[in-house]
């Protein structure tokens, strides 16, 4: 028993530690005031991401290349637990870290596509970037040298995965990437939706299979998630795709945390209007407008009345869904268990940074309003503390 | 190394590098930073050949051929990428030829299968299919899907004006059949294509066409047998063809290795620039090489230790004997040691030896740790190095075992031809203490070599792990051996040492200013008072680490006691019934728990004593293992 126990306080400690290297307000407003990419990428060199922008040309550097590294960061930060793991947390680990497999088959499904209006990373980039690492999921040699959907799959390792992308390709599309026509599209959608699917779903059963408080922890880390992902797919399907409830229900998750599938019928069923007043009760009314606004989102939004353009309002759903995660983030803290939750809590602080992070570059690599900043960052540049 | 030539010429130089196996492609950039025409090269990472032969490995593996040898080719095969890709798109377009048949016939085998599935079961209602083809307000739909997306079917049905009936469930798949309202068709198919159902080709007014389970059955053989004829046909076309296609595999194999090991190369009016490593020694032989190979090259090579000042990270290659070779592993979990750096593994191999024989020492629980390590690597749970390691270690437990005269801690059987650990405690311990002195010395010797390879002369003389904490180390250890009567005579008298150490002590806490003022251009790292700190702490760990090395007498004394203590406790229930019995079963216990926790523990003990007595004293690490590209992938 010493060793497992060894290993939680490790990882554990480490966790918190490494808690302490992420960004403050104040560098997060000091990266949004750099006027080129190159700076904000500068600027990061100096903070706990220098590591990963090590032996690269920082004042040159292009949006998609911070993005992609900042990414990567993600996933070292992750692969150095492995060393204080236990087996069974070491698995737990490469399954929580497959995110990033699953985020490299997409990128290189847009890239071969060229659906993106916005510029992308290439295949050899990417190569060069992630030749440290051992992805779990995915044989990254063989993905980035694909030039059909018969090689990407080729290059999944995961059997299961393989067979379920197969079975969303259609036939005669097998050996095309570059077709973009409709059923294209159709599949690439497709072929998203099944990894987001079968990552969640392995996700969330390895986390039910946990005990203890480090389970419970866990269930509550992934099932919001899962939850979230559920309500946010059905929202999406019906307000955006113009899907019928039914079709809207085939696209979520198996894995089910607090909403069962009687609730998500109902909204899925429920006009848009009434999305929101359909979870009232549940933890995530708010997150879809519905339920007194987290008071966080009160401080930042700059009112009722600049959230009225459609897309801020968006965004703003976005925003509200991982800080809702936040919030779980924050409670895994507070508890002060050990076990492998306190690993998993760092890495989707470190997500939800780094997606910041891209939200400011993007900011300033575009132009972007940056008063209008904090209705799209998940932590709020306005008040509180570190 | 830097090759620039024609792209033709340094692909042969590759190739033989390849065959060589002693090249480590390095970015272009790196070697050319800062001169000029860097920015001029065109640099490409991609390989185009990956991808071929991927194509090519996946046509023999999914028409059940096994992918040929391949031995080192001596030539470049002369296929351009464009050739050699028509050749590949060709045996492609025949082979895909036989499947898309084979892919409408399994598609053909479905319907059968599944409209002779729900013919019974419709003809278990005591109706026929016909009978059901003239329902006009409801329409069926019948098809094939994953069981995840039949859970996701059945689900949606709790929700939807539908109803979904299983009729064929396999582990992977179900065949079911779906009921829905005419003016549900639309959201229906919407449905069908999210679940990725694959729908039978039947309408139900050809429903009574299936009415006959006989005749379903007659079709499903007949497509059954197509199907086996059809799958047969890739096989016999590759297997007529085999030679050319393993000339085929061979030429494109030979490309991609090539094409690899070039993966960093630079082009710039038709000529090919290659940088890497190699290992100096082998240097002759590649001049060799490239003269022959590409007459009309430029070959340029850099000495390492000079790239490495330049600031360059260069890769390590560790080169032992092949027994020793067993003990990189233990270097390298810890780090491997950077390019200058000394390699360390001789010495571990010696030590680690030594030090777990010492700890560890029995005849008996040598053999059994021998043999345990045997399972343990048949059962796939202990593998490779730390295997050998481990059965090296249990020799020297046996070794040790003749030495101390213990066979299963019981020392009547043999005579010890040394000490026994229990009888002679008095002897055991100065042993150990004495082995530890002149462990930290080679440490300390180590830290000074390291120093003065790197012209560190300050550290070399003054530091407290250099010469002068080397003298000072060494007459306070003589002085107290006299002083315990070890070496009666050879005591300084009091006055003569205390100068002879104070000097030594101001060195050390002089060192820095000393050197900087003999040696100009020596760095400090740190300041005055961290110095002072740091030189009081070094003289704290030459005691603490000394002290450490105890742990090998008491860990030998442990394993007699607890030898004994397992004997004793086999003694104790020998006189009760069935006591033999008993007897037995603390022996096999007792030996088996002595065998692998004490062995555990001796083992983390013995990486204690290398990885913080000895590494501490001079080990750096951080070193990159040398890659070179290989022939075999």
């Amino acid at each position: 028993m010493a060793f497992p126990v060894g290993g939680r306080i490790a990882e554990s400690s480490k966790a918190k530690v490494r808690k302490g290297t992420l960004l403050s307000r104040e560098d997060l407003r000091l990266l949004l005031e750099q006027t080129t990419v190159g700076d904000v990428a500068l600027r990061l060199g100096e903070t706990s991401y220098a590591a990963v922008l090590k032996g690269v040309s920082l004042e040159n550097m292009r949006r998609s290349e911070l993005e992609f590294l900042l990414n990567v960061s993600v996933l070292a930060e992750g692969v150095a637990f492995r060393h204080y793991a236990n087996l069974e947390d070491r698995k737990l680990l490469d399954l929580w870290l497959e995110s990033f497999d699953i985020a490299m088959i997409k990128e290189h499904l847009r890239f071969k596509m060229r659906t993106a209006e916005r510029e992308q990373l290439s295949p050899d980039r990417m190569l060069d970037i992630v030749s440290d690492f051992q992805l779990t999921l995915v044989d990254q040699e063989k993905l980035l040298s694909s030039s059909s959907l018969r090689d990407i799959l080729a290059s999944v390792k995961k059997e299961s995965l393989r067979a379920a992308l197969s079975e969303g390709i259609p036939a005669g599309l097998e050996s095309v990437l570059a077709d973009r026509g409709p059923e294209f599209q159709k599949t690439m959608f497709a072929l998203g939706m099944i990894l987001d699917r079968c990552y969640f779903d392995s996700l969330y059963a390895a986390a039910a299979a946990l005990g203890g408080e480090e389970g419970r922890m866990m269930r509550a880390l992934v099932g919001t998630r899962v939850d979230l992902l559920n309500l946010y797919w059905i929202y999406r399907a019906r307000r955006f795709f113009g899907m019928s409830p039914e079709e809207s229900l085939t696209l979520i998750l198996k894995a089910r945390y607090r909403v069962d599938f009687g609730l998500l019928t109902k909204a899925a069923f429920a006009p848009p209007e009434a999305f929101a007043p359909t979870l009232a009760g549940t933890p995530y009314a708010a997150v879809f407008g519905g339920g007194p606004a987290p008071r966080e989102d009160a401080d930042s939004s700059g009112g009722a009345a600049s959230e009225e353009d459609a897309g801020l309002r968006e965004a703003a759903v976005e925003r509200r869904f991982y800080r809702r995660l936040l919030s779980v983030v924050g409670r895994v803290f507070m508890s002060g268990a050990l076990g492998f939750q306190n690993v998993a809590a760092y890495l989707m602080l470190r997500e939800f940074e780094v997606r910041d992070i891209v939200a400011i570059t993007e900011a300033v690599r575009y132009g972007f309003d940056r008063s209008k900043i904090d209705l799209i960052l998940i932590r709020s540049l306005g008040k509180g503390i570190d | 190394m830097s090759f620039v030539g024609p792209a033709e010429e340094i692909e042969n130089v590759a190739l033989a590098l390849l065959g060589m196996g002693i090249f480590e492609p390095m970015p272009l950039e790196v070697m050319m930073e800062g001169r000029p025409l860097n920015s001029r090269f065109q640099t490409s990472r991609g390989n185009a050949y990956d991808a071929l032969l991927e194509r090519l490995n996946r046509l023999l593996r999914e028409s059940g051929l096994p992918i040929p040898e391949r031995p080192f080719a001596d030539r470049l095969p002369s296929l351009s990428l464009q050739e050699l890709e028509e050749r590949v798109a060709a045996l492609e377009s025949t082979v895909d030829a036989w499947n898309k048949e084979l892919s409408g016939l399994r598609e053909e085998r479905e319907k059968w299968r599944a409209m002779l599935a729900f013919g019974d079961a419709i003809r278990g209602t005591g109706r026929s299919l016909s009978d059901f083809s003239r329902a006009f307000s409801v329409r069926t739909a019948i098809g094939t899907l994953s069981n995840e997306n039949w859970r996701r079917l059945r689900e949606t049905g709790l929700a939807a004006p539908i109803l979904v009936v299983p009729l064929i469930e396999e582990t992977d798949r179900v065949t079911a059949v779906v009921f829905y309202e005419r003016e549900y068709h639309e959201d229906m198919n919407k449905i069908f294509s999210a679940v990725h159902m694959r729908l039978v080709p039947v309408r139900p007014e050809e429903y009574g066409r299936y009415d006959s389970a006989d005749a379903v059955r007659y079709q499903l053989e007949a497509v059954e047998s197509e199907i086996e004829r059809c799958r047969a046909m890739p096989w016999r076309y590759l297997s007529d063809n085999r030679a050319e296609i393993d000339k085929l595999c061979a030429a494109v194999y030979a490309k991609q290795r090539v094409a690899s090991l070039c993966r960093f190369r630079g082009e710039l009016a038709g000529m090919t620039a290659l940088t890497g490593w190699i290992p100096w020694d082998s240097y002759n032989d590649v001049r060799v090489v490239t003269a022959q190979k590409a007459p009309h090259a430029l070959l340029n090579a850099e000495s390492g230790s000079a790239l490495e000042r330049a600031g360059n990270e260069l890769p390590t290659l560790l080169r032992n004997l092949p027994l020793i070779r067993r003990f990189q592993e233990i270097v390298r979990l810890y780090s491997l040691p950077s390019y200058s750096e000394l390699d360390p593994t001789f010495v571990v191999a010696v030590s680690f030896c030594f030090f777990f024989g010492f700890m560890f020492g029995d005849v008996g629980h040598g053999i059994a740790l021998i043999l345990g390590t045997r399972f343990l690597e048949k059962k796939k749970i202990m593998g490779g190095a730390i295997a050998s390691v481990m059965r090296i270690a249990g020799l020297f437990s046996v070794l040790f075992g003749f030495l101390y005269g213990s066979v299963f801690g019981d020392e009547s059987l043999i005579h010890p031809l040394w000490l026994s650990p229990m009888r002679d405690v008095n002897s055991i311990l100065p042993v150990s203490i004495g082995v530890g002195i002149v462990f930290l010395s080679l440490g300390i010797a180590f830290r000074i070599y390291n120093a003065a390879c790197k012209r560190e002369w300050g550290e070399v003389l003054f530091s407290p792990e250099g010469v002068t904490g080397l003298l000072f180390y060494w007459l306070a250890v003589l002085q107290a051996a006299a002083a315990a009567g070890a070496l009666p005579g050879a005591a300084l008298g009091t006055g003569v040492f205390a100068v002879i150490m104070g000097v030594l002590f101001l060195l050390m806490l002089c060192g820095n200013g000393i050197a900087g003022f003999f040696f100009h251009g020596e760095t400090v790292d740190e300041g005055g008072v961290v110095h002072v700190f740091s030189v009081f702490h070094a003289m704290l760990n030459f005691i603490s680490n000394t002290a450490s090395f105890v742990r090998l007498a008491a860990f030998a004394l442990n394993h007699a006691g607890l030898c004994g203590a397992v004997l004793m406790l086999g003694d104790m229930v020998e006189n009760a019934p069935g006591g033999r019995l008993y007897h037995a079963f603390i022996m096999v216990i007792g030996h088996l728990v002595i065998v692998a926790l004490e062995g555990m523990i001796v083992f983390i003990q013995t990486l204690r004593l290398e990885y913080y007595e000895f590494f501490g004293k001079f080990y750096r690490g951080g070193g990159r293992p040398f890659a070179p590209v290989l022939w075999e992938k």
